[in-house]
């Protein structure tokens, strides 16, 4: 039995280990506020969305887990109930644990069969729940999720798994074959099927009329008795290594079961709440790869506008056929809130999410990676700039064709030709390999170099400044300004209260660029 | 050659007539040279055998040199090693067996012990001999054994007791009978339906399956005397299969001691080879090679390619280990290693006295091409770890030691003399080094002596001087090479100022550009 509701063709490895750079992508895109929300407190949640957000899934994939999630948009409790009869399932085995006094077969045996007695009950709610809510998959993933449970748990498969159930009480004894091994020894233990419950027949087990010797242990023997249940360990070793193994897999199917279900449990919340700020969502258009689509209207940041609990300003981006787009302009212009906001979009549409736009078409990365400007974080072995290479370097590794890099100000550590030129080589070999980049960048020089070419694959983006110097936090389509904006910050810093910048930025916006 | 089975003395020592060595006590040099290591990792799992006499005393003819080395390269082919091996392997099973079957008093239990080692010993013999028969054996050592195996194993009485083996442990092996545990009670009964009820839960179970599953079946066939319980069991069973069991005690007395004694040694020595073997081709993977030693007569020349410190290699530090090489040719004699304290002298000291004393055993030495005079004992010389207070006994004490050796060597000895006079003065040092070295000059022995006294280094037409050197261009790491050249006093220092770019050539080569 497969759950399924993440991808259609494998178990997506929710425990696996997040890729190195997974770090620097939830902190780089402040990810944590959207996981937050998701989680509502639930710790569970929150690491089942991180474990998904931080892998970027494929196209087809992508197309599945967003058709899933429309369902479970439609109906919610029965996400809520899938969930539920999985994590009561998981409480019954937890319930059992403090129970363990032996670890023999014949012990491992008692607390499986009991343990699978209880999960017949949770079978049995499984399926009720399967009914019930037949009608509300449309979704591939869902209906044969549904499917398979109504399937799989017919009641004479459930009545045949009690069957066993009830002679693997053993309420008869133990019968049990086998060969004359070294030393006289017996082995090869084959368990012969224990009768079902106790009654007054003596000819159930065959062969009772033939030849036979009794070897009786005295009471007093228990050396003999210790020996008596070591037989009966290695006769029932098998079937109970079997028995443990099915409560294995159905606990495994369980908490599958409510792990996938609470990733979309995170979604339906995650979209009330925004619901609730009155900001949109959509389930992006997924495209190959190889369309290069990035277009979206109104892409906002999704962690800004949950963190200022209200509408923030949104940007629309036509970059299809785009794979280096360069954002230049002036400090605390929204450069780096735009840079989130892709980055975020790219995140949550790898993982089959919604995203934060009214329209949003775009191709599902291969990898979603950052490269930020450290501020502090700079060893005493490393300088700063040998940070940023060794770090870029790092990810290097393991970027390939399809990702996307956002990279806010790299190579900025050092002169800026030095950087300049390091930075130019760099992003251009990365674009001509088939990687996405978004920059953001101070260096005006790698700016002007990037984008003095009339490439349509590069899109040149410059954070607005009104001819009196306000900013409106949109980019526009121009090219890069030889100057920075640093003289006009100074201003509003030291000078007279400037009453036009919107507050939000400079709440999130710890950095600006250059001093 | 007669086919006598009883015939064959010895893989390791042809013309050896009385017991092989006792391994009391290894010789003097084998803690300083480290031998004494070397040798706990070679017999090391095979401490049964006891092997360490035969790695401790040189044989005294050449011929069995010869012999032992044209066994060793028989089993150098994988193919006849892989059947010396599972041969031995299959023996060691016979062993334990028969060793069960004598300790246990429960006669069922003896007797299957007694038969399952019976069983084991003839597929074994048979299986080698066949190998064997097949394997092109070159040397006398091997071909010769194989020959005695070829009509031991024809023999109409080894031949008769293989068939009635074969015959019982059929007869055992279809027995099958039930238990049926219930209470206090065991019921034992004879047993034919063979139905698996685990297996018929786990189809049922099927349905939960996730992904493979690789299920372990328990084994429990443990070779250790039955409890109480078990053999009065088996005790049943044996009422059961009466006729079985009748023909297993007959057979059980007619064959006691079944393995022959040639077969026996034969297994035992072979381990000299293997134990050494194993660890050339474990150090040959990280490319350290052994070559056999060309062995001359005293005052011919010495040399030794990319050789290398056992010890050291066997230590588990494969990667780390640097080879060496060394040439004495002509009138010399004497290595005088100098340079840098922890540059590798006293590993390259060991090296030389390994290589003399594993050469004189018959065995490849480290090395690619090596050459020796064959030595009829290595002697060392280290200085003592404990603190002399009073300088002038522990001078005496260095002076006593080195004259115990010099009146104990002869012109085919090797003399291993390490920083001798290293606690007195630079005077006492040049003076008693130079005396000594004109001694072991006299005696005409390779020598090597470690010394701080560069002056040594040059004496006369005798000595070589070697330097350890450090590698310049990665100067962190120690290089452990010991190179031919006048020594060097600065050689250690420049290397510190390499490391910071600041030697004399680096420093003008940076100046330039």
């Amino acid at each position: 039995m497969r759950v399924r509701l993440l991808d259609p063709d494998l178990d997506v490895d929710l425990d696996e280990e997040a890729p190195d750079h997974a770090a620097d992508v939830v902190a780089d895109l402040g990810i944590a506020t959207l996981v937050e929300e998701m989680a509502g407190g639930d710790r569970l949640v929150a690491d089942i969305s991180l474990a998904v957000l931080v892998r970027s899934a494929g196209t087809r994939t992508v197309r599945y887990r967003q058709a899933v999630l429309a369902d479970f948009l439609r109906s919610p409790t029965l996400a809520e109930e899938l969930a539920e009869v999985g994590a009561e399932a998981l409480a019954k085995e937890r319930a059992e644990r403090y129970g363990i006094l032996g670890r023999g077969p014949a012990s491992v045996l008692g607390r499986s069969v009991r343990l699978l007695g209880a999960l017949l009950d949770s079978l049995r709610d499984l399926r009720s729940v399967a009914e019930r809510h037949a009608g509300a998959a449309r979704s591939e993933g869902l209906r044969s999720l549904l499917e398979t449970i109504r399937a799989e748990l017919a009641d004479g498969y459930l009545g045949e798994v009690s069957e066993h159930l009830r002679r693997l009480e053993l309420a008869e004894g133990v019968t049990v074959g086998l060969r004359s091994g070294p030393g006289g020894a017996g082995v090869d233990p084959v368990l012969h099927r224990p009768p079902e419950r106790k009654s007054g027949l003596r000819d159930r087990i065959p062969g009772r009329g033939g030849a036979h010797y009794t070897v009786t242990v005295a009471d007093r023997d228990e050396a003999g008795g210790r020996i008596l249940g070591e037989i009966r360990d290695r006769s029932l070793a098998e079937v109970a290594e079997i028995t443990r193994e099915a409560v294995e897999h159905l606990l495994g199917f369980f908490a599958r079961l409510r792990n996938e279900v609470t990733f979309y449990l995170g979604c339906i919340r995650l979209e009330a709440r925004l619901r609730d700020i009155g900001q949109p969502v959509v389930l992006p258009d997924a495209r190959g790869a190889e369309e290069l689509a990035l277009s979206a209207e109104g892409l906002y940041d999704i962690s800004l506008a949950l963190h200022l609990d209200r509408p923030v300003v949104g940007n629309d981006l036509d970059a299809d056929g785009v794979s280096l787009v360069v954002v230049t302009g002036a400090n605390q212009g929204g450069k780096s809130t735009f840079l989130r906001s892709v980055g975020t979009a790219m995140a949550m549409a790898g993982a089959g999410m919604f995203v934060g736009a009214r329209s949003c078409r775009v191709s599902i990365p291969a990898a979603v990676l950052t490269h930020y400007r450290r501020e502090e974080e700079a060893g005493l072995e490393h300088g700063k700039f040998d940070e940023e290479l060794a770090r870029m370097s790092a990810l290097v590794d393991r970027l390939r064709p399809g990702a996307i890099l956002l990279s806010n100000e790299s190579f900025a550590a050092t002169n800026e030709r030095e950087g300049s030129e390091i930075a130019q080589q760099v992003l251009r070999a990365l674009v001509d390999s088939g990687v996405r980049v978004v920059a953001v960048t101070h260096l005006v020089e790698l700016a002007r170099r990037l984008c003095q070419t009339e490439d349509p694959a590069t899109l040149s983006l410059r954070a607005e400044r009104l001819d009196d110097g306000t900013r409106t936090f949109r980019l526009v389509e121009a090219p890069p300004l030889p100057t920075s904006f640093g003289e006009d910050l100074w201003g509003r810093v030291f000078g007279p209260a400037d009453t036009a910048a919107g507050p939000e930025i400079a709440a999130t916006t710890p950095t600006g660029g250059h001093p | 050659m007669s086919p006598d089975p009883m015939s064959f003395v010895s893989l390791l020592d042809p013309f050896a007539e009385g017991p092989p060595p006792s391994g009391a006590d290894d010789p003097d040099c084998f803690g300083d040279l480290h031998l004494d290591a070397v040798v706990d990792g070679l017999v090391a799992g095979r401490e049964g055998y006891e092997l360490r006499g035969w790695f401790q005393q040189p044989p005294t003819d050449e011929a069995t040199l010869r012999y032992r080395h044209a066994v060793m390269a028989d089993l150098q082919r994988p193919e006849v090693a892989g059947s010396v091996r599972s041969f031995s392997r299959a023996m060691r099973g016979v062993r334990e067996d028969l060793a069960r079957s004598r300790s246990i008093r429960h006669r069922p239990q003896s007797r299957r012990f007694a038969l399952d080692a019976l069983s084991g010993y003839a597929e074994a013999v048979v299986g080698f001999s066949e190998r064997l028969a097949g394997a092109e054996l070159r040397s006398e050592g091997l071909s010769g054994f194989a020959g005695h195996l070829a009509a031991y194993v024809a023999d109409p009485g080894f031949v008769a007791m293989t068939a009635e083996a074969d015959r019982l442990e059929g007869q055992i092996g279809a027995i099958r009978y039930r238990l049926t545990l219930q209470g206090n009670k065991i019921r034992v009964e004879r047993d034919e339906d063979r139905a698996d009820y685990a297996a018929e839960v786990a189809a049922c179970f099927e349905r939960f399956r996730v992904g493979e599953v690789t299920r372990r079946h328990p084994s429990y066939a443990g070779r250790n005397e039955l409890d109480h319980v078990q053999a009065q069991v088996l005790d049943a069973v044996c009422r059961l299969f009466p006729e079985v069991f009748g023909d297993l005690d007959r057979l059980a007395e007619r064959y006691e001691d079944f393995v022959a004694a040639p077969v026996s040694r034969f297994e035992r020595e072979v381990q000299v080879y293997l134990c050494y073997l194993e660890r050339m081709e474990a150090l040959g993977a990280h490319g350290l090679a052994f070559c056999f030693p060309e062995l001359v007569d005293e005052g011919g020349e010495e040399h030794a390619t990319d050789t290398f410190d056992l010890a050291l290699a066997l230590g588990g530090r494969e990667e780390a280990i640097v080879v060496n090489s060394f040439r004495l040719s002509g009138p010399e004699r004497i290595l005088v290693v100098s340079g840098p304290n922890q540059g590798g002298k006293t590993t390259f000291a060991r090296t030389f006295g390994q290589l003399h004393h594993l050469a004189s055993i018959g065995l490849p030495v480290p090395g690619t091409s090596v050459q020796l005079v064959r030595s009829d004992a290595v002697y060392s010389h280290f200085e003592r770890e404990e603190l002399m207070v009073d300088l002038r006994g522990k001078l005496q004490d260095d002076l006593e030691r080195a004259h115990a050796i010099l009146d104990a060597a002869t012109a085919r000895s090797a003399l291993v003399l390490n920083e001798l006079f290293a606690s007195t003065t630079l005077d006492d040092a040049r003076l008693l080094g130079r005396r000594i070295l004109a001694q072991v000059g006299q005696l005409g022995a390779v020598a090597v002596y470690v010394t701080f006294v560069e002056e040594l280094a040059t004496l006369d037409e005798r000595t070589v001087s070697m330097v350890a050197g450090v590698d310049p261009t990665e100067p962190s790491r120690r290089t452990f090479r010991i190179e031919r050249r006048a020594p060097d006093g600065r050689a250690y220092a420049q290397s510190i100022a390499e490391r910071y770019g600041l030697g004399y050539d680096t420093l003008r080569a940076r100046l330039r550009a």
